[in-house]
């Protein structure tokens, strides 16, 4: 079921992309994602209005008040809550429907990628059983070279008068897009919750590009690639929203 | 924090990032840093048996038991799994799945020198040809090292990896690449002295056959090549990918495609003598003697024909794929199964019967 609805679709037509921009892997895997991301978007733009829907909601009088008026009481300040949420109409899973919808499709294409990397035999082997009939055979396996890398394997670049060091270029850019669009798209918390969103926010600002991160400078390359176009056309999506707050990159102030 | 988890928005996040974290780490299979995982290689001289599963294992041909093995504990560091090549001394060099090349001393597993030369996995084997190594990496590279030093002589750059052993004949290396084409080099000076494009893949080594090279390609065909000149000689098509390296015997070449089909071809003509369907995708070299034609398929069956008739002399099923070559060892047949509990299986070759199996250490 998972191999015919989300895998073998999103493999072949990676490798019809690849076909189509002359044998070029790391083109392939860049259009792809954004023609994934641009499938997803209408997800992506439901999930962040209510996310912003939310942060507002946290800002008002009222939910503060509640706040005050019940922080020794913990099950009477959430029934006030669900209260306050049937009152202006709004329901908190509303945002969390659209990540779990999208989540099979990520998962999806990062299977896509890693299998269609294909840089061993058995790899190779595996991949044949995903392979439509339309796919011309003299494109496998793929050409995994993509600039100054080899998209199956870790990249490192090297630089002639450094020539026994090998700099990690992608997950440099990794780290630091994965930073950024959490960062930017996550509105900073109004610590609402006693500081503990903005505990939450800062723990997932850095534990995400460090994870991602890892991944990146140990495993094949071609995956590097896509976090960084994912993660930068997370942020170019937030920005066509009209949100983008570059003062979020700067430290919260505490609160007194 | 237990709060902070109850809300809907940052409980998913958190859970995104886990679950992704669980997810790459297991599915990013196509990095070298990972614990790789091929099929086994078996190489035989006239007095040992050599397993490359991970480890490169001594096997003891009368008991199945392990002589030696290296590394002697498993190491995702140095991973073999192409069949060692092995010299007129009996020492044993092979490439690993962490770009480089070890030669071991055949009595005792000992390392003579190392060569960490590669950008990418060694997948096909070397080939010893006099004071040479060739050992052809899946950076598209072909590396001639000096058998006694580990010292690169010459590099010669194909355009893809590069999956297959090297043929050696005279002063010729013939290789195959999956940029579609085959390459006849100087052994001596690394030089290109023809290339012939095939237009698809080719995974496994050329056949020699007096002044033919025959290789199968992803293009679902076998095609024979002047060695001398590098022209086509002949092809003959499919029905699926032709996996592996073409057996070669009295003029007639058997060999096998990924839709179960095994082949028997005149060399003279190109002409087509017979075709025979298995249960199975067959994705290795038969193996004959003079009477009889063994046949391997993915599913794990084991056929044992006569080579003249066609009839079954016997079958058997064995757990696991069988996607290694199968070699012979006096009156043995060696199989080595893949994702397997045993890898590899020592069989009687005139009867079928078991002889020994060997596993990996608890």
């Amino acid at each position: 079921m998972w191999n015919t609805l989300i895998l073998d679709p999103m493999i072949n037509v990676l490798l019809l992309t690849y076909q189509t921009l002359g044998s070029n892997f790391g083109l392939a895997i860049i259009v792809f994602t954004i023609f994934i991301r641009l499938l997803t978007m209408p997800l992506t733009i439901k999930q962040q209005k209510s996310t912003i829907k939310m942060q507002e909601l946290q800002q008002s009088k009222k939910w503060q008040d509640m706040q005050n008026k019940y922080k020794d009481n913990k099950q009477k300040l959430q029934e006030e809550q669900l209260k306050l949420y049937q009152e202006i109409g709004f329901n908190p899973l509303a945002g969390c429907l659209p990540t779990v919808i999208q989540f099979p499709i990520i998962i999806g294409l990062y299977q896509a990628i890693i299998r269609a990397l294909a840089s061993t035999p058995v790899q190779l082997l595996e991949l044949a059983q995903h392979i439509y009939d339309m796919i011309p055979d003299s494109i496998i396996p793929l050409n995994n070279q993509f600039l100054w890398m080899n998209l199956g394997q870790p990249e490192r670049l090297y630089l002639s008068f450094l020539p026994n060091i090998g700099i990690p270029i992608l997950t440099i850019l990794v780290v630091i897009s994965s930073y950024l669009q959490t960062k930017l798209t996550t509105p900073p918390s109004t610590g609402g919750d006693g500081g503990q969103g903005a505990m939450m926010s800062n723990f997932m600002s850095l534990y995400l590009p460090v994870l991602l991160g890892y991944f990146a400078y140990s495993y094949a390359s071609g995956l590097a690639l896509y976090f960084v176009v994912s993660n930068l056309l997370g942020i170019l999506q937030f920005a066509a929203t009209g949100r983008l707050d570059f003062k979020n990159l700067l430290p919260s102030k505490k609160e007194s | 924090m237990k709060n902070t988890f109850r809300k809907p928005h940052i409980r998913i996040q958190v859970f995104s990032v886990l679950a992704l974290a669980l997810m790459l780490s297991g599915c990013t299979g196509g990095s070298s840093l990972m614990t790789a995982t091929s099929w086994p290689g078996v190489a035989v001289n006239d007095s040992g048996i050599f397993v490359s599963n991970n480890q490169l294992f001594a096997v003891n041909p009368d008991t199945g038991s392990v002589i030696w093995q290296y590394p002697v504990e498993p190491d995702r560091n140095i991973q073999f799994y192409a069949p060692a090549a092995i010299s007129p001394e009996g020492d044993l060099v092979a490439g690993t799945y962490d770009n480089s090349v070890y030669k071991l001393s055949g009595t005792n597993g000992a390392v003579l020198w190392t060569a960490d030369i590669a950008e990418d996995r060694f997948i096909g084997a070397a080939v010893i040809a006099g004071d040479l190594v060739i050992a052809p990496s899946a950076d598209g590279v072909v590396y001639a090292l000096n058998l006694e030093t580990g010292a690169v002589v010459w590099k010669f750059t194909t355009g893809h990896a590069i999956w297959s052993a090297p043929a050696v004949n005279g002063e010729r290396v013939y290789i195959t690449s999956l940029d579609h084409t085959i390459y006849a080099i100087d052994l001596q000076s690394g030089e290109e002295v023809w290339r012939y494009d095939t237009g698809f893949s080719i995974p496994d080594s050329p056949a020699l056959y007096e002044d033919m090279l025959l290789v199968g390609t992803f293009g679902n065909e076998m095609v024979a090549i002047d060695k001398n000149s590098g022209s086509l000689l002949w092809s003959v098509e499919t029905e699926g990918w032709v996996w592996a390296t073409p057996a070669v015997q009295d003029g007639i070449a058997y060999f096998g495609d990924m839709e179960g089909n095994l082949f028997s071809v005149d060399l003279t003509t190109g002409q087509l003598i017979e075709k025979t369907g298995y249960d199975g995708a067959i994705a290795t070299t038969p193996l004959l003697t003079e009477t009889t034609i063994t046949v391997l398929t993915d599913n794990g069956e084991v056929y044992v024909r006569n080579l003249e008739t066609g009839q079954p002399i016997w079958q058997s099923s064995i757990e696991g794929d069988l996607l290694s070559d199968p070699v012979q060892f006096n009156d043995m047949l060696l199989v080595a199964p893949f994702k397997s509990d045993t890898f590899l299986k020592a069989m009687i070759l005139d009867a079928g019967t078991t002889r020994w199996e060997l596993a990996p250490a608890e």
